[in-house]
């Protein structure tokens, strides 16, 4: 059953199995304000839990996204790429951005649940 | 810096009560954006009107007998020939012909001139234009009032529903006085229509609800006004101009009397005026959609680095990035060159600016 999960740096995770879906959450797409760009990561791409992959830009500024969790980069939300509405429209839905495979599911003990982060941004 | 060691100014329950993210900006206390947001501020702007709260900035009144003397002396402006009621674009100047600030100076008499400087060297202007002041007989006033920007072509409309109606009959780049302790001029930092008006502390919140009770009036933030006035091609100090280098370097030769000498920073100008600037400033147009912000390199078709980015953002106008870069004056003249974006070499075209017409009162 698919459990989701939250970081610090206002990031969801839903996991089912092994494989994560990655995206931001409500709470930064609104601090972000309107997005003008989303650069999405490369297919197949490897990296370390706390390493940017991608980059979510607003009109006014840049924010790096980064990996919850060690793994790689399965699958990206293509269309997000041309309309950064995809993201805005549902951050924490249809606005994914990357699907991941994770290679060490014991680092999801340290981020927290919806009520842990619902405490950190209040 | 802390929160508490922010300057308020005389709009901030205002700002509080309309919901307004606020950040600290020279010093201040400011909103970046209202519930509306950066995009719906900005299209305000371009399609009815915005309002501004820009009272951070520096309005100083120079008045005396040597009041022409002494700004020719720390302007390259012709101050002698500004006519009264009008106001003009210039810079302070240190020795070597770098930009201290740029500011406007409007005549309001003949010996009679207010300036506007930036919110974030007032401090360090005001210390200049005192220490310069003490061969002149003038004495210099820092004017302790609000200012806002009210911008758009609807801008005048909504005015004009004010008791400061008569400064609808203004002209691009006039200023009047019509009330005592009130300055208005038509002129801005957005490219549109629009006025700038100083105004007693007292009087500003009520007059800025009357302004927003029109329903095409928006308040807008400082994310609109960097978006705004970077698609009309205007400079921002602190990023498109510094110390490091003149005005003709920042490609605003336009603003720099070519018959005038003797004022502080002559020496450079004039002899770059002999040769050429060392720099220029270019619009750039990125291709894709990723905008480029300060600090991203510029390289010629050679693979040269010629210059790197001062100011860039993702336009809501074109729907599309779009930045100012400092590039050697050498190299300004090229259609095309690649920006390092990330690690990634990126194309952009050179573009003559302003990326967005402008729509200034004729």
């Amino acid at each position: 059953m698919a459990q989701r999960y939250f970081t610090e740096d206002h990031e969801w995770l839903e996991v089912d199995g092994d494989i994560a879906t990655v995206g931001i959450t409500e709470h930064a797409c609104e601090q972000l304000g309107d997005l003008a760009f989303v650069e999405l990561p490369e297919v197949g791409t490897s990296a370390s839990k706390d390493d940017d992959v991608a980059v979510v830009e607003s009109i006014k500024a840049a924010s790096d996204i980064y990996m919850p969790v060690d793994g790689e980069v399965t699958e990206v939300n293509a269309p997000m790429g041309d309309d950064p509405t995809v993201l805005s429209d549902a951050p924490e839905g249809a606005g994914w951005i990357w699907r991941m495979k994770i290679s060490d599911p014991s680092q999801l003990d340290g981020l927290m649940d919806a009520d842990a982060y619902q405490a950190l941004i209040s | 810096m802390s929160d508490q060691d922010l300057r308020k100014t005389a709009l901030n329950d205002w700002h509080r009560a309309r919901d307004a993210k606020l950040v600290g900006f020279a010093g201040y206390e400011l909103p970046v954006t209202y519930p509306l947001g950066l995009r719906g501020e900005h299209k305000a702007c371009r399609k009815a009107a915005a309002l501004f709260d820009v009272s951070h900035m520096g309005q100083v009144s120079v008045t005396g007998p040597d009041a022409v003397a002494y700004l020719e002396r720390i302007l390259p402006l012709n101050c002698a020939d500004l006519a009264l009621g009008t106001q003009a674009y210039s810079f302070l100047l240190n020795a070597e012909g770098g930009v201290m600030d740029d500011l406007m100076c409007a005549r309001l008499e003949d010996t009679r001139f207010e300036l506007v400087v930036n919110g974030a060297c007032k401090v360090a202007d005001m210390a200049h234009m005192r220490a310069q002041a003490e061969d002149f007989d003038v004495s210099l006033e820092v004017r302790e009032r609000a200012l806002i920007a009210l911008q758009g072509p609807r801008a005048a409309e909504a005015l004009a529903t004010t008791e400061l109606k008569v400064a609808t009959e203004l002209k691009f780049m006039q200023v009047c006085e019509p009330l005592p302790g009130y300055a208005v001029s038509r002129s801005g930092y957005t490219g549109e229509d629009g006025f700038e008006i100083a105004l007693p502390n007292e009087a500003v919140a009520a007059f800025c609800d009357q302004l927003c009770a029109h329903e095409f009036v928006e308040p807008a933030g400082l994310g609109a006004r960097d978006s705004l006035r970077l698609e009309a091609g205007l400079c921002l100090y602190g990023q498109d101009l510094d110390t490091g280098i003149t005005p003709l370097d920042a490609s605003l030769g336009w603003a720099v009397p070519k018959d005038r000498s003797g004022y502080i920073g002559a020496e450079k100008l004039i002899q770059q005026r002999a040769s050429s600037p060392d720099y220029a400033l270019v619009g750039l147009l990125p291709e894709g959609r990723a905008p480029w912000r300060a600090g991203v390199k510029i390289f010629d078709a050679d693979g040269n680095e010629v210059g790197h980015v001062t100011s860039g953002t993702f336009s809501p106008t074109l729907e599309h990035p779009i930045a100012l870069a400092r590039v050697k004056k050498s190299a300004a003249k090229a259609d095309s060159f690649i920006g390092e974006l990330r690690g990634k070499q990126v194309p952009c075209q050179r573009t003559k600016l302003p990326f967005v017409k402008k729509s200034y009162a004729k």
